[in-house]
């Protein structure tokens, strides 16, 4: 009889030996919060492509994770086996990175766009409009030109002003 | 002797470089070109793509541009055009009351209603006291679960969680019960603390009933009928999302303001007419057909609409070197749509869909201007510059080079910046037609409604206008617009997938945005209708006897927007019931529906000296 847990469709991840432990757990995290299931497996399997590889070929769902000791590694299993999907650096905070590729993971599964930028932390409070709208509800055509008057019939003011001076009236 | 004919257009400059020969004056083509236009059409700031474009045809003909001998340039362009777009409504939050919020992935299901709480604070909330907890991104999912389960065990009535950071599912999936989870709100130091909130997440799939329902909001907050009155354009804003929050604040205050519109007064020659712009563009266009022939525009001062006309003016007046009082508008094209804007006062970058009203319009221009540029040329290139007739019937000339084509013969030129048609009947001087609005307006209303990145001629939308779309479905396959699948062999680059891409030559271009190809494509074809369709049956009635369409027996599309993939099919949709053949043309059997005004311009300089040949 079938193994019924082995049928449920699911994200295979798995981490190549040396890898740092825990963190198939962040790939998971990232994979939960797109609602997509995961499994963690257990291979031997020293490259974190093949890994990677080998965990797409063992999911129902087709993708697989590999984490290694430097990068992790996004697979499909109609890849060729040398071309995984997604490769990132583990680089400054792992857990993030982890937790980023197993979001593409779930993308991947539910045919969303991949985040292939890490997203920066702060957006800009208010990003300025992009045209102008209602609340600056003075038309540029008309604020302008009567702007220039302005400046023009003070220029002209203050010529006459300088004149007037320099004849002693 | 070698001559180039130059038609200088709104987006191209298009040359045909002929050689004529012999007493009769026979015309053989050497070589064609199509470049960008530099500059404002009709201004020296042409000259470098005029050089360009003839320096193309020679290249490809194999001479030197040195050895034409007669360069003729289409007379007075007689119309230029100029774009603006004006919202009519929008809204605004004051004091913050208000996050319609669609995250990727809220987590957990249903309403809560409770007084908004730090989750720092949890611990001193009381027990049964309702609150929602605010859970700022310095606090990871694992505690903040770990704080609400402790204070829903000690009793305190935790309803809803509002996380800065992309965590919903993972809160929600640690907590002892379903809770309504909204994740994403950047801006979450600016949710007031200590006010009374309401948070709903619908289950997938579906959309929001409370919080999108403006006695729903009352029952919530046991507002009053005034009160109610009030947050009517929260809710209408909220309509169609998967989760929301909405905190009420004593100051709150949301306003769907209108701004107002104005009204644009049309002079016509014998009678003018006012409308008002807050009823749309179709109203416009209505009083438009009362006062024809139009001679002026005016927008009521102080309005949007009087800022837009007045920016037409001054471009105008700029470009023609006139007074902006003598500048007069010739024909105005307005068009209705629904634009997305930032709401002022939102806290997680929430768009309200607001009325705007895009309006083309166009001036008549002198011959003046194109003496000036032809002198300028024959500086430049040391070739003599000869102005060589009017444009309307430089088209018809170039036209009647398609084979299959007679007389009488219309002509709609859809170009970038105006849609012209000329009309020949045997032995009746060329009727012409020139209005506003044409591939720029186009583009304008794709980048606006879809809220791409950039100006208004923003590249990505001019791609959209240009190329049909397809959905990338997986790493290997995509879908076409019109569902047909196709498979590659090769995977596909991952940054495609699950994009919606354009089909270029060049390959799959994706486009950066999250709207489905549904609505890509619906905003593409409403643009073109609005656009090319209204304005081809507008300057059709204006060219044909009586009126009357029918009257036209061949139609043949010509201009840049000719090339468009989808556009002769729709002006065949909705022209074909008139009972007249409609085609895009191709000039001399081989170029398609450019090249017409320059090939017309060298075959009606060869018509002349055969005629004066035999005369």
């Amino acid at each position: 009889m079938a193994d019924l847990s082995r049928e449920r469709p699911a994200i295979h991840v798995c981490q190549v030996a040396a890898a740092p432990a825990d963190l198939d757990r962040w790939v998971e995290i990232g994979a939960e919060e797109e609602g997509v299931p995961t499994r963690s497996i257990t291979l031997v399997q020293t490259d974190v492509v093949a890994a990677a590889y080998a965990a797409a070929q063992s999911s129902r769902i087709d993708v697989g994770v590999g984490v290694g000791v430097d990068r992790v590694v996004l697979h499909e299993s109609h890849m060729p086996p040398h071309q995984p999907v997604l490769t990132f650096d583990l680089g400054a905070d792992p857990r993030r990175v982890c937790r980023r590729i197993g979001s593409n993971a779930a993308r991947l599964v539910a045919r969303l766009p991949l985040r292939l930028e890490d997203e920066p932390d702060e957006q800009p409070a208010f990003e300025t409009p992009r045209y102008r709208n209602g609340k600056e509800n003075i038309p540029v055509g008309e604020a302008a030109p009567a702007a220039t008057d302005d400046d023009s019939a003070r220029r002209i003011a203050e010529i006459v002003a300088a004149i007037v001076k320099k004849r002693g009236m | 002797m070698k001559i180039a004919g130059v038609d200088i257009g709104n987006s191209s400059t298009e040359v045909a470089l002929a050689e004529i020969s012999g007493p009769v004056a026979d015309v053989r083509f050497l070589a064609s070109s199509r470049v960008r236009t530099t500059g404002i059409k009709g201004t020296p700031a042409n000259i470098p793509g005029v050089i360009r474009a003839l320096e193309t045809a020679a290249d490809s003909a194999g001479i030197k541009v040195a050895d034409i001998d007669l360069v003729l340039l289409n007379e007075a362009t007689p119309v230029i055009g100029d774009i603006a777009m004006e919202t009519i409504t929008e809204t605004i939050i004051t004091e913050s009351s208000m996050i319609g919020h669609n995250p990727g992935s809220p987590g957990g299901l249903g309403v809560g209603v409770g007084v908004t709480v730090d989750i720092r604070d949890l611990a001193k909330a009381s027990a049964g006291q309702a609150v929602i907890a605010i859970v700022p991104k310095t606090c990871d999912f694992n505690s903040a679960a770990a704080l609400i389960s402790e204070a829903l065990g000690r009793g305190v009535d935790v309803q809803g969680v509002v996380a800065q950071a992309d965590d919903g599912v993972l809160i929600a999936n640690r907590l002892p019960k379903t809770l309504p989870v909204i994740d994403e709100v950047r801006l979450i130091d600016h949710v007031p603390l200590n006010e009374l909130a309401a948070v709903e997440v619908a289950d997938h799939g579906q959309a929001i009933q409370q919080l999108s329902n403006p006695y729903g909001i009352a029952t919530l907050f046991k507002l009053t009928p005034q009160e109610t009155a009030m947050i009517i354009p929260i809710a209408k804003a909220l309509i169609g999302l998967r989760s929301a929050v909405v905190i009420r604040t004593p100051e709150g205050d949301v306003q769907s303001r209108r701004i107002p519109a104005g009204s644009l007064k049309l002079v016509g020659e014998h009678r003018t007419v006012t409308a008002q712009m807050d009823n749309g563009a179709d109203a416009i266009m209505d009083a438009l057909m009362q006062v024809a022939p139009l001679t002026d525009v005016e927008g009521e001062a102080g309005t949007n609409v009087g800022g837009m006309v007045e920016r037409v003016r001054q471009t105008m007046s700029r470009l023609t070197e006139k007074s902006a009082s003598d500048v007069k508008i010739r024909d105005v094209l307005a068009v209705d749509c629904l634009v997305p804007q930032q709401v002022a006062g939102g806290l997680a970058k929430e768009f309200s869909m607001e009325n705007a009203v895009g309006l083309a319009a166009m001036v008549n221009t002198d011959r003046l201007l194109m003496e000036k540029l032809s002198a300028a040329l024959t500086r430049e290139l040391g070739i003599r510059v000869e102005l060589g007739g009017v444009e309307a019937n430089m088209a018809i000339r170039g036209t009647l080079t398609t084979p299959g084509i007679d007389t009488p013969l219309a002509v709609l030129d859809l170009g970038a910046g105006s849609t012209d048609a000329a009309v020949l009947h045997k032995g009746e001087p060329v009727r012409s037609m020139h209005l506003a609005g044409a591939g720029d307006i186009v583009t304008m209303l794709i980048q606006r409604e879809l809220d791409l990145p950039g100006s208004g001629e923003s590249e990505a939308a001019e791609q959209i206008k240009r190329f049909p779309l397809a959905r990338v479905e997986s790493l290997f396959h995509i879908r076409h617009e019109d569902n047909t699948v196709r498979f590659f062999k090769e995977p596909l680059d991952p940054k495609l997938f699950g994009r919606v891409a354009l089909i270029t030559p060049t390959g799959l271009s994706p486009i950066p945005t999250n709207h489905t190809m549904d609505r890509i494509r619906t905003v593409r074809r409403e643009a073109k209708r609005k656009v090319f369709v209204r304005n081809a049956l507008r300057a059709l009635q204006a060219v044909a006897p009586g009126g009357n369409i029918r009257q036209l027996h061949f139609v043949a599309i010509v201009g840049g927007s000719g090339l468009d993939f989808e556009l002769s099919r729709m002006l065949t949709d909705r022209l074909a019931p008139f009972g007249i053949v409609i085609g895009t043309a191709n000039i001399r059997g081989e170029l398609g529906p450019v090249n017409a005004v320059a090939t017309g311009l060298v075959l009606s300089y060869a018509d002349a000296r055969s005629g004066a040949g035999h005369g």
